[in-house]
This record gives structure tokens, C-alpha cells and sequence, in this order.
């Protein structure tokens, strides 16, 4: 386990940089902003220790918001996923697929269960994110949690293919 | 105290979630408070130069649109210099109490609620909180934190800020608000209805702010809605400033402003 918490708290900063210096400048439309950054809780494995898993979500979540000048928004979608990730993975992903240290990939979770377990994260992410952000729950907002969700969906999928070169 | 122990271990995974949720929640509430500010600076001062790199790169690439705009700017101020007469103008003479700082956008977001704009000027450069930020298209926002080369501006596509504007046909006042979603467009709430506007006004900032000179373009009337439930009109507005393609902005400031400031507390608010 100390092995994933290395090589976990290694990925932060670059998946920090790659969000903050890639994907928030790289503008698609002002409705989509895919949150790549998230990958790293959908994939940490399922018997990771749950402080760990809090934790490592607030420091995520924080560095985020340090670079884009939006205290706590998203340290608070970032800790509600890690938060509900045991109950989703429980209702997604088949017993016995994956072994406690396996991470969860797309590769070791089969297409369908990687799919729907990414994308509840993802849209529980994006939707806690732009509420919190807008204050109010209208058709626009709506809008713009889909096409988010589903561009950074896309976007999780894209490196899943990487990992599967290996 | 045995039982108390007990719960605990049994939901340490709640507890540690309520605790650091309460907390990232807590931030999110005081985003104006003492602490946040103190982050913003923290963030100023030490992830400027991360934006600074990849503007370099970024400003490389628009170099053409750049000189487009210094060449447009350049042929407005030359015009200006033939028609002297245009220096009698009142609003002229009353702009030129400001300062003018020109500096360059190192990194900008339009696709949040609440966006901010990093400028590659700081204190060390004379920048203080509270300045205005404009270009010659447009209000852009107000500085809101400054470490020594940085500062931080928060936009005009931001739920915080206001700017006053007066229709330029005929000095009607308002205030002029971002909706949240299309960065080409703002509007104005309650509009009187007996004013006589149609589309394509042009709008400007006018004379009551302290921070922005009279007379900023910002934008055209786009749309004009009546209000079903008091009368008013809700007015959205096209800007003329693509904040998307934003580059070089001036930071400007009057010496004046605080002078006029202090009169106005003088009066209580009540009176």
C-alpha cells in the first residue's frame, strides 16, 4: 500500500500543472471545462486507507483551487467524491473483479463498470462544483454539468487507452 | 467515555469527511473574509510565475492579434492628437486625473462563475488594492490583491462586480452585472421603462465611480426585455471587449479618488 501512496502523492502535482496550465487555458466553449484531475480518485484503489483517501482529496482539491483563485469550491466536490466513491464502487463494480490493491482502471474493471463508476464521480463532481459556484439550479447550469461531465468522461477515457499500451 | 471512543473509531470515515468537508465549506462561505484574502496573496505571490512560463508561450502565439490591436489603439490616440479641439471636452480634462499603468494578462479564466485575471505588475511597480483594470475597449475589473510582481484582478465576470453605466445618447444611469454563462454579454436589471432605448446603444461608464474614468465604452444594447412582474426593463448588453482575447490592459488610478471617497463617508449613510 505505501507503494500506491508514493506514487499517488507523486501524480498530484503533475496532474495539478497539467489542469491548471493545460486544461483551464484550453477553452472548448464556456459551457465545458473538463476537470481531468478527478482520474486520480476514480483510480486509487479500493481498500486504500479512508483517511488517505480524504485527505489526499483535500490537498488535491486545494491546489486546484490555490491556482484558480476559487477558495474551497473545489476542495468541496473533490471530498464528497472521495466520500462516496466506497458507495458507488459497491453498486458499480462486480465483486471479486478487482483485488483489494488493484487500481481501478479500465482494463482491470471492464469497460461497463469503469463507464458508469467514472461517470456518477464525474457528475457528482461537476454538479457539486457548478452549484456551489452559480447558487442557483437552472436549465443553462443544467447544460453545462452534461457537456462537463461528459467532455472529462472523454477526456478519463483518453489516458485509460494510454495505461493499456503499458 | 468507553461508548464515546467506540462511536468514534466506528465512524472515524463520517467524522473525518464532516470535519474536513466543514472546513473546505468554511472557506467557500468566507471567500471575502481576512483568511481568503490571505490565500489569494499566498497565490499571487507564488503561482504567478507558473502562469508567467506559459504565458510566454501563449503570447507567442497571439503576437499577430496583438500588434493588430497596438496599431487600431495607435490610430485612435493620433486622431485624438489632430482634433486638439477634442481636448475641451469635459470628459477629457476629467480623465486626465488618472494614472496609467500598462500591463500584461498572464493568465485569465472566462468559464467559472467567479473568474479572476493575473496581471505581471505588482507593488513593486506601484500597484495597490482597489485600482481599476481597463483597456480601450472596455471595463475589465478591479485589483484585488498585489504581491510584489503580481497582482490579482477580479473581472467584471465575477458575481461581485458592478459597474455603473449611463446610456451615451442621453446620460441615463443603471447598473451593469454578469449573468454567469456567455462572456460576450452582460445586462442590466431594472431599467426604468419611461427611458426610450433601442438596440444598439452604446453604453458607457459614467461619472459617480471612484475607481473608473467617465466615458469607458462597454458595450451595445443587444436585447431589451420587459420585466413582467414590476415594469422594468432587463437590458443584456454585447461587449466590446472579447475578455477571451485579452492581452495587454492598463491599470489605472486617480490620486483623486480617495479624496473624493473620504467626503462621501463624511455623511452618514442614514442622513
Amino acid at each position: 500500500m505505501n507503494k500506491y501512496f508514493i506514487k499517488y502523492l507523486g501524480l498530484l502535482p503533475l496532474y495539478v500543472l497539467l489542469q491548471v496550465v493545460v486544461l483551464n487555458e484550453v477553452l472548448f466553449s464556456t459551457y465545458i471545462n473538463p476537470f481531468l484531475y478527478v482520474i486520480l480518485i476514480i483510480s486509487l484503489p479500493l481498500k486504500t486507507p479512508k483517511w488517505f483517501l480524504l485527505i489526499y482529496a483535500f490537498l488535491l482539491g486545494f491546489s486546484i483551487d490555490l491556482f484558480s483563485v476559487s477558495l474551497g469550491f473545489h476542495s468541496t466536490a473533490t471530498i464528497l467524491i472521495a466520500f462516496i466513491k466506497p458507495f458507488i464502487s459497491k453498486i458499480t463494480i462486480p465483486h471479486n473483479i478487482l483485488g483489494d490493491t488493484d487500481e481501478i482502471t479500465l482494463k482491470k474493471a471492464g469497460n461497463k463498470a469503469f463507464i458508469t463508476f467514472s461517470l456518477f464521480l464525474i457528475f457528482i463532481h461537476n454538479s457539486c462544483l457548478f452549484i456551489t459556484e452559480h447558487l442557483s439550479v437552472n436549465l443553462a447550469l443544467f447544460g453545462k454539468i452534461m457537456a462537463s461531465s461528459l467532455v472529462t468522461l472523454i477526456i478519463v477515457l483518453i489516458t485509460q487507452l494510454f495505461q493499456q499500451d503499458k | 467515555m468507553h461508548n464515546l471512543l467506540r462511536f468514534i473509531k466506528i465512524n472515524q470515515f463520517l467524522l473525518l469527511f464532516l470535519i474536513i468537508e466543514g472546513f473546505s465549506v468554511f472557506l467557500l462561505l468566507k471567500n471575502n473574509s481576512y483568511q481568503a484574502n490571505t490565500v489569494i496573496k499566498f497565490s499571487a505571490q507564488y503561482v504567478g510565475f507558473i502562469h508567467n512560463y506559459t504565458a510566454i508561450f501563449s503570447n507567442y502565439i497571439t503576437l499577430k492579434e496583438t500588434n493588430n490591436y497596438l496599431i487600431e489603439e495607435n490610430a485612435k490616440l493620433h486622431n485624438l492628437l489632430k482634433n486638439e479641439t477634442s481636448f475641451i471636452d469635459s470628459t477629457l480634462i476629467r480623465n486626465k486625473r488618472y494614472h496609467y499603468y500598462p500591463a500584461k494578462i498572464i493568465n485569465n479564466s472566462i468559464n467559472k462563475r467567479n473568474n479572476f485575471i493575473t496581471l505581471n505588475k505588482g507593488s513593486k511597480h506601484g500597484i495597490k488594492e482597489g485600482m481599476g483594470v481597463i483597456t480601450g475597449q472596455g471595463v475589465i475589473g478591479i485589483i484585488r490583491s498585489v504581491s510584489q510582481q503580481y497582482a490579482i484582478a477580479m473581472s467584471l465576470l465575477h458575481q461581485k462586480f458592478y459597474v455603473g453605466i449611463r446610456l451615451k445618447k442621453n446620460n441615463h444611469k443603471g447598473i451593469l452585472k454578469w449573468e454567469g454563462f456567455d462572456y460576450k454579454s452582460a445586462s442590466i436589471n431594472d431599467f426604468p421603462n419611461h427611458i426610450p432605448i433601442i438596440i444598439g446603444d452604446t453604453i458607457t461608464t459614467n461619472s459617480h465611480s471612484a475607481i473608473f474614468p467617465e466615458g469607458v465604452p462597454i458595450g451595445t444594447i443587444k436585447n431589451i426585455q420587459k420585466n413582467a412582474d414590476d415594469g422594468f426593463f432587463n437590458v443584456s448588453v454585447n461587449l466590446f471587449e472579447d475578455f477571451n482575447q485579452l492581452n495587454y490592459v492598463y491599470i489605472i488610478h486617480s490620486d483623486e479618488a480617495s479624496e473624493q471617497q473620504k467626503l462621501e463617508q463624511k455623511i452618514p449613510a442614514d442622513e
